[in-house]
């Protein structure tokens, strides 16, 4: 049986995510074994002509965000040629911490419009950049997700097991690691695949795999993360640190709270939760310990740069209208 | 020979930002381009943002960023860390340069030809070169997995670390860790050695994989360095030139644009500069004034086995525990400037806050645009070495991606 084609490729972004699969350390040799890698120019150099001449792909691996017209191509390339197309990394899959530049104006960034040389100057012109940074899904159809800032390695290894390995002995140790929601494991191991649209993260939220101990949630100041706080031990947004846990979906683990750093939602929304913004604003309100108009208002000034904060990560695929 | 037609070497491997090289045709001869054909600007993400947040926003710049954002925190907040945050700190950017090393090390390694050796399971026995193949890649790859655990041990993980906040760092080390730690140190310093040896020996031979490195050569650039919390400028000999505080760092750096580059060029005295682990090793310069990429694979060699001896005495559980991981800030400047010797060389930032502590303005000079001169010369020498040999377009294509990942 011949072994499936796969490319990695990386849009606009840090390639944290690419790399991750380097990452798995002996993993990349043996990857080899089970898979044809057509196409990974950030390590083989592979070139557009290469790519052309590929009919079809079984498995694209993407990561970055669409911030150039060239990525924008690339991100549609690879849709025409892939079975399978599957979104590495918060940028990737929502546009990630890139995205931040929607919010400035193009006056400010001085780079969406109007891009390259003047005419007539005989110099190379550089890509031009799209009007508002996106995500994959953006763009076109995804069939598989690994979240993440970077996707972490245990994820990333699980989808690529799953998605090219076809379920051999490595694969299935990798499942039980990464803590996927059982629908998506049965249909890994038995041989179907993952359906499509899968996310390779869990269904509930970061607070529930962190282990921090909840008491009661009774907001009564706003902490920034420079000021002295418990970082051992209690919830953070109970002590008034915007952590984003409860709005986030889980499958690290807790890994930022576990060093005492708020979460920040790297993995996007849980499905229960409909905008992270949105909830987060009402989860610290309603636990407002005063119900006294001025002191709930001093409160609420103290919230320094909530979209900045609660959308770090998914601006592009949550505010559509930033997309002007 | 001359290039008739424009000519595109794309894309580049191991290359960070997306770029390209591109010669064209020019007055009978041919000029060349080392292009950066996308950039995100990293004021786009930070104004706006609370600066407590710019650790963990700079990281995807590079991890060492986060360091450097740390430092801009304690600048701002006149916090001093206490020790065991700083050995925490310290002991992260000696796991992030092994790491960043060994990355470069591994894609130059890596044979075209049988990029992901793997010959356990295959049917016939691997050929010499073969096994030496992947014995080198396992050998990198082990220590590279080495570094990454002792990164993620330290930074909370090893992309995008997360741990170094204002004042310190944000929580002590896991009991097993401390062991842990000087068990990575003790596995990595053979690891290392074994790696500049067959570099040295075997890929960067004449008659090596990686021979070609020292074909093309630049005329020695400018070195800048941190050291003693100054910023030291170097002559291509290694001579001192200038030595200034990174506060000073806006006068004396000047970022320019060149309309056919995303990427901005960062120059001293009105010259692109170098640097990293060559500027870092300044006292070791070339007596005949040149640079050529086989000088910055050597560099990145010894910074390798420096780094590692480094580990070896700082993963220590003594340096690891103390009363306090952090000073916490009382008060909030406006404005702050940091610098921190990166793995891949120099990093300066400066940041301005309004009354909230929100970013209004911040400056970022890093190796991504102080190296980029240096690339360019680099480019353009390994093109012309590759036009006057007769070179395919293939060979030179190699070449440029090798010869441009020591920098």
């Amino acid at each position: 049986m011949p072994k499936p084609k796969i490319a990695i490729v990386s849009a606009s972004g840090c390639r944290a995510c690419e790399t991750t699969i380097l990452d798995i350390h002996y993993g990349v040799n043996a990857l080899n074994r089970w898979s044809d890698i057509r196409f990974w120019p950030y390590v083989l150099g592979s070139s557009m002509a290469e790519l052309n001449a590929i009919d079809r792909l079984d498995v694209c691996f993407f990561s970055g965000a669409i911030a150039t017209e060239a990525d924008r191509e690339l991100a549609q390339t690879m849709r025409e040629k892939s079975d399978r197309l599957v979104a590495i990394g918060a940028c990737a899959a929502f546009g990630g911490m890139p995205g931040l530049k929607n919010l400035r104006k193009s006056a400010e960034t001085g780079s969406s419009e109007g891009d390259g040389l003047p005419e007539g100057l005989e110099l190379p012109a550089p890509e031009k950049t799209v009007r508002a940074l996106d995500g994959l899904g953006g763009v076109d159809r995804v069939d598989a997700v690994v979240p993440g800032c970077p996707a972490p390695v245990n994820l990333v290894w699980a989808a690529v097991s799953a998605l090219v390995c076809g379920g051999e002995a490595d694969a299935r140790i990798t499942y039980a690691a990464a803590r996927l929601p059982e629908e998506m494991v049965r249909p890994i191991l038995s041989g179907l695949g993952p359906p499509s649209g899968a996310m390779f993260a869990g269904e509930k939220a970061v607070c529930a795999t962190c282990s921090r101990k909840k008491e009661e949630k009774r907001f009564k100041a706003v902490k920034r993360p420079y000021q002295a706080y418990e970082s051992a031990g209690r919830c953070l947004l109970e002590q008034g640190l915007i952590c984003q846990g409860i709005a986030t979906r889980e499958g690290c683990g807790g890994l930022c709270t576990g060093v005492g750093v708020p979460c920040r939602g790297c993995y996007g929304k849980p499905p229960a939760v409909y905008d992270p913004g949105a909830k987060m604003v009402s989860a610290i309100s309603s636990t407002f310990e005063t119900e006294k108009p001025a002191e709930i208002q001093k409160i609420a000034d103290d919230f320094v740069d909530m979209t900045g904060c609660f959308y770090r990560y998914t601006l592009p695929s949550q505010c559509m209208l930033m997309k002007g | 020979m001359t290039m008739q037609e424009t000519t595109t070497y794309e894309p580049l491997k191991g290359q960070d930002a997306p770029c390209r090289v591109r010669v064209v045709p020019q007055n009978g001869g041919q000029k060349t381009y080392f292009q950066a054909t996308g950039y995100l600007d990293p004021a786009d993400l930070c104004i706006g943002r609370p600066v407590e947040e710019l650790p963990r926003i700079l990281s995807i710049r590079s991890p060492a960023h986060h360091l450097a954002a740390a430092r801009l925190l304690d600048r701002l907040f006149g916090v001093e860390p206490p020790d065991i945050a700083k050995n925490m700190r310290d002991a992260l950017l000696q796991s992030l340069t092994l790491c960043h090393h060994l990355r470069n090390l591994h894609l130059m390694a890596l044979d075209p030809d049988d990029p992901f050796p793997d010959h356990r399971f295959s049917a016939k026995p691997a050929g010499k070169r073969a096994a030496k193949a992947q014995r080198r890649a396992e050998t990198i790859m082990r220590a590279l997995g080495l570094a990454q655990d002792a990164a993620a041990i330290l930074g909370g993980r090893s992309d995008h670390p997360l741990t170094a906040i204002a004042g310190g760092v944000s929580r002590f080390l896991k009991d097993g860790y401390y062991e842990r730690l000087t068990e990575i140190a003790e596995a990595c310093d053979p690891l290392v050695r074994e790696i500049d040896e067959f570099f040295r020996e075997e890929l960067l031979a004449e008659d090596g994989p990686l021979g070609h490195l020292d074909d093309a050569a630049v005329g020695r650039p400018l070195g800048a360095t941190l050291m003693d919390g100054g910023i030291i400028l170097r002559d291509g000999a290694g001579k001192e030139m200038d030595k200034f505080p990174p506060e000073n760092g806006p006068e004396k750096i000047e970022v320019r644009t060149e309309p056919w580059s995303r990427l901005p060029f960062a120059l001293l005295k009105g010259e692109s500069f170098l640097v990293g682990p060559l500027a870092r090793r300044g006292d070791e310069s070339d007596a005949n004034g040149k640079l050529t990429a086989a000088d910055g694979c050597r560099a990145l060699l010894a910074d390798l086995i420096t780094t590692a001896e480094g580990m070896a005495e700082l993963y220590q559980k003594k340096n690891f525990i103390g009363p306090a991981i952090r000073t916490v800030p009382e008060t909030m400047g406006t404005t702050a400037w940091a610098a921190l010797e990166g793995p891949a060389g120099l990093i300066v930032l400066g940041a301005t806050v309004d009354g909230k502590g929100i970013v209004e303005s911040i400056r970022v000079v890093d190796p991504i645009q102080i190296n980029n001169g240096v690339r360019c010369r680099i480019a353009e020498a390994v093109v012309a070495e590759g036009l006057a040999q007769n070179r395919s377009h293939t060979d030179i294509k190699r070449r440029l991606e090798n010869s441009l990942l020591p920098f």
